[in-house]
């Protein structure tokens, strides 16, 4: 494994960085994609199907791109920025000052690209990354079947060793965005006859193969962002194995760490459609006698802070102390805690709403109040995916507080 | 009353819940919503109601006729109670709320026998009546900045009410308003055509596929015996008011119990089917205290509302206090069932094809409608005096 190149600056440099990282971005950065994303518009997710994305979205995430700052730590080699940390920090506080939405998003640049960066061969690395980091393949996650949730390692999809190709035949279910996704890295059977965590191995697909189909299913809120994708005799050239054939268990669970620390961070946002939710909160219910007209509700706001705050802290203690190389287990609790939370902040958000926060269309409700409502349904999901909150609570019990099974 | 169901009120729930069975399955409140049905109810099954006398169960019964077949020993909050729970199971879209809890019972306790002659018709299904009282986005019924000015023999209304439930489908309206231009202004209940110039209805979609309309009234032009009762002396609606609220309050709360404990019966028998790791997940001790604790709290709520529904129908003192109690306790109930269903459902419980979430989006709507468990307990704070 190499580890990502140092950069050439010596640190007395990085003010004369923070100065010409500002004024980059300043020329960069489109207005339109600074500020919150308005109802109805979504981050970009890279890829071929750039059709959702406007103008700017395009320009910006080329833009980012070109300077490697849509991973800004990955060595420049893999289309990152090669950076250093020190750096990274600096381009993440004049991003955040600038109130620039990320250029891009989705699984290969938060799931995969980690982890192709550790496990994968140096072919892959050069063939894989750079379309990533360019935001040009847009990647999706076959690891669940009908069979296969929570139980996630009894998957049956199978990958039959052909000599010099697997052939691919079965099913994945809940596959985000499977229809509009480039590559699928998918866990396959490799080995029916090994035990069930050691037959397991992690294929690299191209959508486009001939035998691959898919089927959009509808969320709660309406939108249709997940598939059951289809296998039917499907070539795969064996230089797609990530890894050892029988070895992809190791590398999904890895994948699954970086996915929980994405989803963990989804509780600590108190922004509604650019505002805060104190601001609608007194927008909506009013005050009396200075303070929310509603005294439970009052009470059930200040509980979610406390509650974010709380979880913040602790996603920074955890941070603090991988640096400081005494982990403890704290991490494992994040991704329930997270997800729990940006639930409840939900609900908190359908009370204060009122019934202003039960349309479904039309033009009597707000833009701001029709999204936050097809978000609370949205929300519901965040406990399921990932891992639900009964798995991650049985991963605490087990591997933090070592209790038998 | 006991505890428990009379012979008669078991015999006419099994009536309800074959009516319903046969003619509102789940489906067809998903064809209702898919077809975006400009009623985004039936009308058919109204009638087929109104034939079963659910329809003139809130009702006096020398207002409505003896079309209605309904009978003597029933009649009350426990059957109406019965209906609607068994409507929550189904997910039967009905005006049960709106046009009988609501204004059925404002027409009955307020009405003069001209207005009252309306009920006939109601009870049969063929006319709707939608209560207009909400002004902002919460329940607050004593937010009245609608007027309705008095000039002569004329009234001018003129204001704006939103979530009228089932006011996209009205013929006639029950609007509340300050009465301007008597001895005294004061809180009156205003029956309006609701084709009547100047009445402007727009219906809105709500989450659950069903409709409520706001309503905008600009100079709406009324006799002056608009009124219900009479404006000699200056009515005092306001009481009334908030007692038909918290009446409807509790049959709405009746509706969530069978939302909650259909979502009970389906997750049970999820679990008993679905399995992980080898085997049923109904085998995990982690997910049998969590039906467990479902369980307990669907029983508390099922005692409270029984209770709750005989003390309206005896009349005694404390009835409002315990319709109070049962709205909280079925909000909370209700937050509690959708979200165990949808997690214990996994994947397949956020999806659009399961009907779990047809039951999440109208147990929201009914945990919002006539006062959330915070306006609730809020009400049942301030009967025990604190
Ligand atoms: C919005 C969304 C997007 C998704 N995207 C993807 C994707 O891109 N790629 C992908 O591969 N997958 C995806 N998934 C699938 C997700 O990972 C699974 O839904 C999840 O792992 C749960 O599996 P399941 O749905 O089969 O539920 P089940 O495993 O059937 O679980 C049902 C319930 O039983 C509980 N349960 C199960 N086992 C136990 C136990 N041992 N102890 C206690 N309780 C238990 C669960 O916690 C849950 O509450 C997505 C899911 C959602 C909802």
């Amino acid at each position: 494994m190499s580890s990502p190149p140092t950069s050439p600056e010596p640190p007395a440099d990085l003010d004369a960085f923070r100065e010409d990282t500002r004024r980059w971005l300043a020329d960069a950065c489109p207005q339109s994609m600074r500020g919150p994303v308005p109802p109805g518009e979504g981050l970009n997710w890279g890829g071929s199907d750039q059709a959702d994305q406007s103008e700017d979205s395009r320009l910006w995430l080329t833009r980012m791109a070109e300077q490697g700052f849509t991973l800004p730590e990955w060595p420049v080699e893999y289309g990152g920025g090669g950076l250093n940390r020190a750096e990274a920090k600096i381009l993440r506080q004049e991003l955040k000052a600038l109130r620039a939405r990320p250029a891009l998003t989705g699984v290969g640049q938060l799931l995969l690209g980690p982890v192709l960066l550790e496990v994968g061969s140096e072919t892959q690395k050069l063939e894989h990354l750079p379309k990533i980091a360019r935001g040009q393949v847009r990647w999706c996650q076959g690891y669940s079947e009908p069979g296969a949730g929570s139980d996630l390692a009894s998957l049956q999809c199978r990958a039959e060793d052909q000599g010099h190709h697997y052939l691919v035949n079965g099913s994945k279910l809940w596959t985000s965005y499977a229809d509009r996704a480039d590559w699928i890295f998918c866990l396959v059977r490799t080995d029916p006859d090994a035990k069930k965590h050691d037959g397991i191995g992690f294929l690299l697909i191209d959508m486009k193969s001939p035998g691959i189909s898919t089927s959009k299913i509808r969320l709660i809120s309406g939108e249709s962002p997940f598939c059951e994708t289809f296998f039917e005799n499907v070539t795969v050239p064996k230089a797609q194995m990530l890894g050892e054939p029988t070895g992809g268990w190791g590398i999904a669970k890895k994948l699954l760490q970086y996915e929980r620390s994405a989803a963990a961070s989804l509780g600590g946002s108190s922004a509604v459609g650019g505002g805060s939710m104190l601001e609608l909160a007194k927008e909506v219910v009013g005050l009396q006698h200075g303070t929310l007209a509603d005294p439970e509700l009052r009470l059930r706001i200040a509980q979610l802070k406390m509650d974010q705050s709380a979880m913040a802290l602790s996603a920074r203690r955890v941070g603090e102390e991988k640096r400081e190389g005494t982990v403890g287990g704290t991490g494992a609790i994040l991704k329930y805690v997270g997800t729990e939370l940006n639930k409840k902040r939900y609900e908190v958000l359908m009370s204060i709403l009122g019934t202003q926060g039960l349309g479904w269309d039309g033009s009597e409700y707000k833009p701001r109040d029709l999204a936050t409502t097809r978000a609370w349904l949205r929300s519901k999901a965040n406990s399921i995916e990932g891992g639900t909150s009964e798995i991650q609570l049985n991963i605490i019990a087990k591997r933090v507080l070592g209790m038998p099974d | 009353m006991a505890l428990v169901l009379t012979e008669t009120q078991t015999e006419f729930r099994r009536s309800v819940r074959a009516l319903l069975h046969a003619n509102s399955p789940v489906s067809e409140h998903r064809r209702l919503r898919n077809e975006a049905d400009p009623d985004g109810l039936s009308r058919k099954l109204w009638r087929q109601m109104a034939t079963l006398g659910c329809l003139g169960l809130d009702t006096d019964p020398d207002d409505t006729g003896d079309s209605t077949g309904t009978e003597s020993e029933l009649g009350g909050m426990a059957e109406l109670g019965l209906v609607l729970e068994q409507c929550g199971r189904q997910l039967a879209a009905t005006p049960m709320i709106s046009c009988i809890l609501l204004s059925s019972r404002l027409l009955t306790e307020l009405g003069t026998k001209r207005q009252r002659a309306l009920l006939t018709e109601v009870a049969t299904g063929d006319l709707l009546i939608a209560t207009a009282y909400q002004e902002g986005s919460r329940h607050n019924p004593e937010h009245v900045d609608t007027v309705a000015q008095l000039l002569g023999d004329q009234l001018s209304l003129s204001g704006e009410k939103r979530f009228v439930i089932d006011g996209h489908i009205a013929d006639w309206l029950l609007v509340s308003a300050n009465i301007e231009g008597l001895s005294e202004p004061s809180l009156g209940i205003l029956l309006v055509k609701a084709d009547s110039p100047g009445v402007d209805l727009t219906r809105t979609t709500l989450i659950d596929g069903r409709n409520s309309a706001t309503v905008r009234l600009n100079d709406v032009k009324l006799p002056r015996n608009a009124v219900l009762g009479d404006v000699s002396p200056p009515p005092h609606h306001a009481t009334v008011l908030e007692e038909v609220l918290a009446r409807a309050a509790l049959a709405q709360a009746a509706e969530m119990m069978g939302i909650a404990a259909e979502l009970f019966e389906r997750t049970q028998e999820h679990l008993r089917t679905r399995e992980q790791f080898g085997q049923k997940l109904a085998s995990f001790q982690a997910l049998k205290h969590r039906m467990a604790h479902w369980y307990i709290e669907l029983e508390l709520s099922r005692s409270v509302l029984m209770d709750a529904n005989s003390g309206v129908d005896e009349g005694r003192d404390d009835w409002m206090s315990l319709a109070h109690h049962g709205k909280a306790r079925l909000g909370r109930l209700c937050s509690l069932a959708t979200a165990e269903a949808v997690q214990l459902h996994g994947g397949i419980g956020v999806t659009d094809e399961s009907d779990i979430g047809l039951f999440l989006k109208r147990a929201k709507v009914a945990e919002l409608t006539l006062g959330d468990s915070s306006f609730h307990t809020d009400a049942y704070a301030r009967r025990l005096g604190i």
